[in-house]
């Protein structure tokens, strides 16, 4: 995560890398570039703040078994758990949210045949239904890669497409390590 | 009889993950989408552990532990915090309100367990 001032908007800018998420009420613009991730802004349109993720989830899907569930979705499960947290915690009524996706295409070269992409856009929408978050938008699939910016207070997203590049895809080994390993656990 | 642990969590996905877990490793368990909820749920009934999120709506899981810390029946119920927080200035405000432990999401199934048998066995 970096900050930037971008002169386009004339705001104050914070670009997020995968793994990554970012809420807050300031002015400012949230900006990420995804290839078969996806992220996932939520809003709260009376407070006029709101936050974006950038997630991907693992490479292999098992089926039916607890490694299906837990381990290849923890890592949308705990972005997006994290997102909406972030927003709750700024005082955002969670029956106010309300979500647009972005990402998940089909771009050349991924490191496998599987449609990352499709996956990825599939648990963000069905994460989002299950949750009762509407999504008033969404931007997803193709071949593709985009740069999208989020501007907070007003919740519009601008996404511009960008030739792909098999890097934009690549989780960074600290972030594999961070979800493979788990949070700190700490006994008082 | 299996020991029976209270999930909060304002998260489906989460309340049903970790739910999922505790059931797979021979717990049973009870859940509460938020701290009102999850008091509520707990007012006449005794569990052996609660794992509580800090940040739901209409009571936080922090509010949630102070209130439980003043009746009888959760006074010494073992607690643990687990959420995306991680500033130490948070811990130790769990800490102060009764937390017994602080589980930093994500976690894995096997750090979830292992911290739940280091509090109740």
């Amino acid at each position: 995560m970096y900050e930037y001032f971008d002169r386009r908007f004339k705001k104050p800018a914070l670009s997020l890398a995968p793994g990554e998420f970012y809420a807050t009420s300031d002015d400012i613009v949230i900006d990420t570039v995804l290839g078969s991730c996806v992220s996932v802004v939520i809003y709260d349109p009376v407070l006029k703040m709101g936050g974006m993720n950038h997630f991907m989830l693992a490479e292999t899907k098992l089926e039916n078994n607890s490694q299906s569930r837990f381990g290849s979705e923890r890592y949308g499960m705990f972005a997006m758990d994290a997102l909406i947290g972030n927003v709750i915690k700024y005082g955002a009524k969670r029956e106010r949210l309300k979500a647009k996706v972005f990402g998940g295409s089909r771009v050349l070269n991924v490191i496998n045949t599987m449609n990352v992409g499709e996956d990825n856009i599939k648990y963000a929408e069905d994460y989002l239904q299950a949750e009762k978050i509407p999504i008033v938008k969404r931007d997803t699939g193709g071949t593709r890669a985009r740069r999208i910016y989020f501007c907070v207070q007003n919740f519009r997203v601008f996404v511009r497409l960008i030739k792909s590049s098999p890097a934009i895809d690549k989780y960074s080994e600290q972030v594999k390590k961070r979800f493979e390993t788990g949070g700190d656990a700490v006994l008082f | 009889m299996a020991q029976t642990i209270m999930v909060v969590d304002d998260s489906n996905a989460i309340r049903q993950s970790v739910t999922f877990i505790l059931r797979e490793n021979g717990y049973e368990t009870m859940d509460a989408f938020d701290g009102q909820n999850g008091l509520d749920k707990l007012k006449d009934h005794k569990v052996d552990l609660i794992i509580t999120d800090v940040n739901m709506p209409n009571m936080d899981g922090i509010a949630m532990i102070r209130e439980l810390r003043q009746t009888d029946i959760h006074k010494f119920t073992p607690i643990l915090v687990l959420t995306t927080e991680s500033q130490s200035s948070i811990m130790q405000e769990g800490k102060g309100a009764g937390a017994t432990g602080w589980i930093v999401k994500p976690f894995t199934n096997e750090k979830l367990i292992a911290t739940i048998k280091k509090v109740i066995g």
